[in-house]
C-alpha cells in the first residue's frame, strides 16, 4: 500500500516531489543553522564566521549536502501527496524548528530512513536516503558526550599505555595523561570517537558519488577506515604527551594540520578502495 | 490548499532561521556574568575593581601578598590558551561551575552536573539554562589557606 502517494498526478494537490523539496530545503536550513549557531567565533553571525562554521563541519558533511540537494528534485516519482504525506512533512518542519541539535538529528533519520525504505523512492532518492542517514549519524555524534567522555579515560589509558611503550614515564587518571610534569586532559572534542560519524559519512560521499550506491562488501572497508581514525587519534595525542613544545605543535601548529590531513585521507582512502575493488570486478568477465 | 502548504513551509524555514539566532551563544562570558562574581568574591574576604579589559579579575586577600585571578572558560573546552594565561607558574586552580568546585576541570562530574541543570531548567525548576561557561580561580601557592574557602559560591545554584 502506496502511504505518501495517490495515484493522481499534482495539480490542484501539492505533488510528492515538490514535498519532498520542500523538507530537505528546511531540513538543511535547520541543520546548517544549528551549525552556526553552535560556532565558538565571537561573532557567529559575520559572514567570515559563517564561512569558518560551514568550513568546520567538514568538506565531507558539505558535500554531502551538496549531493542531497542536486537530488532532491527527484526523490520519488511526480505524484500527487497524500493527506498522510502533507500532515508528515508539516510534522517533520515543526520538528526543524526546534533549536536543538536532537531534532536535526531525528529529522534527518526520518527524512533518510523513509527514502531508504520507501518503494516508491527513486535511485536519487535512496541515495539521498543514504547520505541524509550519514549526517543524522553526525548530527547524534555531537550529543552523544556521555560516550566521548568515557572514551576520553580509554584513551587516556591507551595513550599512557603507548608512552611507556615508547619509554615514556605517563599515568593516567581519568581523562588526564601525565607524563613528568607535563599533564594532557583529553577533552571531548580530542578523543578518538568524536569523528567517526565523520569518517562514516566520508565513507558514504565517496562510495555514493563513485558508484551509486553501499553494499554489504563494503562493511569491511569501512571498519577499517574507522579503525585507522581512531589508532590516528591515539598516534597525535601520544605526540602531544612527549612536552609542552611538541603539545603546542601538534594542537594548534603544523602539526595539527598534518593530522588533518592525514585523517582527510585516510577516511577517503578507504572508500576509494572499497569502489576500485568493485570497480575491478566488474570488469572481469563472468 | 497547495499554496497554503507552500506558505506554511516558508513560515517553517523564516522560524527556523530565527529560532537558531536565538540560540547563538557568545564565545567570551557576557561580560556581565564576569562582574557578577565580584559580590560573592567580597563575601570570601576578596576585595576587587571589577574585571579588566581581558575579562580577568585580579583580586586581592588581606592576608596574602599575591592576587587571585579570575575568569571564565568555555565548560566544552576550545579556550586552553586563555585558561593556560589565567594559570602561570606557581598557582593551583579551582574550577567551579554549578555550585561545584574542582581541583580539576573532571569533564564527568561537570557534564553531569550541567545535565542536571538543563533538566532542571526544562523542567521549570530553575529559571535559566546551564551555562556555558565555568569559572576559573588561579590561587597562589604561596597562599595555602585561600584553598580552603567555598568557592563554589563563585557559581550560580550553589
Amino acid at each position: 500500500m502506496n502511504w505518501f502517494e495517490t495515484s493522481d498526478v499534482p495539480d490542484r494537490r501539492i505533488g510528492a516531489r515538490e514535498l519532498w523539496m520542500w523538507c530537505l530545503v528546511l531540513s538543511a536550513v535547520a541543520f546548517w543553522g544549528k551549525v552556526i549557531a553552535a560556532s565558538d567565533d565571537p561573532d557567529p553571525l559575520l559572514p567570515s564566521a559563517i564561512v569558518n562554521s560551514i568550513t568546520d563541519a567538514g568538506a565531507f558533511t558539505a558535500a554531502a549536502w551538496i549531493m542531497v540537494m542536486m537530488r532532491a528534485g527527484g526523490v520519488v516519482s511526480d505524484r500527487a501527496a497524500s493527506t498522510r504525506l502533507v500532515l508528515v512533512a508539516l510534522g517533520i518542519g515543526l520538528l526543524c524548528v526546534v533549536p536543538l541539535r536532537p531534532a536535526s538529528a531525528i529529522v534527518l533519520a526520518v527524512l533518510g530512513g523513509t527514502l531508504l525504505l520507501s518503494q516508491q523512492a527513486t535511485r536519487s532518492g535512496r541515495q539521498a536516503g543514504l547520505l541524509l542517514v550519514s549526517l543524522a549519524i553526525v548530527s547524534a555524534s555531537y550529543i552523544l558526550v556521555p560516550v566521548h567522555v568515557w572514551v576520553a579515560s580509554l584513551d587516556a589509558r591507551a595513550v599512557a599505555w603507548i608512552g611507556r611503550l615508547f619509554g615514556m614515564d605517563a599515568s593516567a587518571d581519568g581523562n588526564v595523561v601525565t607524563q613528568g610534569d607535563f599533564a594532557l586532559e583529553i577533552l571531548v572534542q580530542c578523543t578518538s570517537t568524536v569523528q567517526l560519524a565523520q569518517v562514516a559519512l566520508a565513507f558514504c560521499v565517496v562510495v555514493v558519488y563513485r558508484r551509486g550506491e553501499c553494499r554489504r562488501s563494503d562493511l569491511p572497508w569501512l571498519l577499517s577506515a574507522l579503525l585507522a581514525s581512531a589508532v590516528l587519534t591515539e598516534i597525535r595525542l601520544t605526540l602531544m604527551l612527549r612536552g609542552e613544545a611538541d603539545y603546542v605543535w601538534w594542537h594548534d601548529g603544523a602539526g595539527a594540520t598534518m593530522y588533518l590531513l592525514a585523517a582527510m585521507a585516510s577516511a577517503a582512502l578507504f572508500p576509494l578502495l572499497a569502489t576500485a575493488r568493485s570497480a575491478t570486478r566488474a570488469g572481469q568477465p563472468a | 490548499m497547495k499554496n497554503l502548504i507552500r506558505l506554511a513551509f516558508v513560515l517553517l524555514i523564516a522560524l527556523s532561521i530565527m529560532g537558531q539566532l536565538h540560540a547563538v551563544r557568545p564565545y567570551d562570558a557576557d561580560r556581565e556574568d564576569i562582574a557578577s562574581l565580584v559580590a560573592p568574591l567580597a563575601g570570601l574576604g576578596l576585595k576587587s575593581p571589577g574585571p579588566d579589559a581581558d575579562g580577568v579579575i585580579v583580586a586581592t586577600a588581606t592576608d596574602c601578598p599575591l592576587p587571585v585571578r579570575i575568569g571564565m572558560v568555555l565548560v566544552a573546552g576550545g579556550q586552553e590558551a586563555r585558561a593556560a594565561s589565567l594559570l602561570g607558574p606557581d598557582v593551583q586552580p579551582r574550577y567551579v561551575y554549578l555550585g561545584m568546585a574542582f581541583d580539576r576541570a573532571d569533564s564527568w562530574r561537570m557534564y553531569f552536573r550541567g545535565l542536571q541543570g538543563t533538566l532542571a531548567a526544562l523542567i521549570g525548576a530553575r529559571s535559566k539554562r546551564a551555562p556555558s561557561h565555568m569559572v576559573m580561580a588561579a590561587l597562589p601557592d604561596a597562599c595555602p589557606h585561600l584553598a580552603d574557602l567555598d568557592w563554589a559560591v563563585l557559581s550560580p545554584w550553589n
